[in-house]
């Protein structure tokens, strides 16, 4: 009986220690991966922000300024035109970055009950082993 | 607790959970390797190594389904792979060779054809080279010069069985 009890305790410790790599990785993984692209989207969106202001391109928002028909009438067109300076590359990477991060974090969403019982679990079993 | 529970509750993340399929199976993997493996030791690294596997792949595993034959089935397998591993090579002992034919008393009596490289293993033997040392004079592998040997020495026993 002793004997299974022990070879019991083994099997669990084995279990929670590779939980709880796993679980550090993961966590680590997940905020460089957030960190990362979060300062990636950053830098972009100021870098986009920037070459907008130098072309001047927010001039467009004087439009709202009009008449409703005036602005009902000629938004598509001055939308195009704005659409057409805003630079490609910049937006792309923005796009991807937004994509990734909401990834990530639909994840973390997804996946919080699953951490918050891991985590009871661990501090469970490491309370008893203490 | 319902075995379909448990497995859904260790799925979401509960790993104390875990402990009562432990507990539960426990005594028939000892069983199953009590019957097949001698070492005590062996035996409770094969079961930890079973249930360890069991929980990596466990969100995987088919709630539907029995847990005992999917462990057991991870137990022969894990069984398999000891069994390969604990293979026990027997390296082929000079000696035993040269104790079984004296190239110098059973050879020479006997009118056998040789290939000018048996005749030149012979040569070498006779002056007490090794084979990694004739190997490495002839440029062959040890296990080549071996198996040059046995060859030989099936062909002496045949000779003298005439």
């Amino acid at each position: 009986m002793k004997n299974q009890n022990n070879l019991e305790k083994k099997i669990l410790k084995k279990v929670y220690f590779w939980e709880l790599k796993k679980l550090v990785f993961n966590f680590l993984i997940k905020i460089l991966l957030i960190s990362c692209s979060l300062i990636i989207l950053l830098t972009t969106v100021a870098l986009t922000f920037f070459s907008i202001a130098e072309l001047k391109s927010f001039d467009f928002l004087n439009l709202f300024q009009e008449d409703f028909e005036v602005v009902k009438k000629y938004f598509f067109d001055t939308f195009y035109v704005f659409s057409l300076e805003i630079p490609g590359e910049y937006l792309l990477i923005i796009f991807i970055t937004s994509i990734l991060l909401v990834f990530i974090i639909s994840k973390i969403f997804k996946n919080y009950y699953k951490t918050k019982n891991k985590i009871k679990s661990f501090i469970s079993f490491f309370q008893k082993k203490l | 607790m319902d075995d379909k529970i448990i497995i859904k509750k260790i799925q979401e993340g509960e790993i104390d959970c875990f402990s009562l399929l432990v507990k539960k199976y426990l005594p028939s993997l000892r069983l199953f390797f009590l019957q097949r493996v001698k070492d005590k030791d062996d035996q409770e690294d094969l079961i930890q190594e079973t249930f360890f596997n069991f929980y990596r792949n466990i969100n995987r595993f088919n709630q539907e389904k029995e847990i005992k034959p999917y462990l057991l089935a991870i137990a022969s397998n894990r069984l398999k792979m000891f069994w390969r591993k604990s293979k026990i090579s027997v390296s082929l002992n000079e000696n035993i060779i040269d104790e079984k034919v004296d190239f110098e008393k059973d050879y020479l009596p006997l009118d056998i054809s040789l290939t000018p490289k048996e005749q030149k293993i012979i040569h070498f033997l006779k002056e007490g080279y090794r084979y990694g040392e004739i190997g490495k004079m002839l440029k062959l592998k040890e296990n080549t010069i071996k198996t040059i040997i046995r060859r030989l020495r099936l062909k002496i026993k045949n000779e003298k069985s005439k």
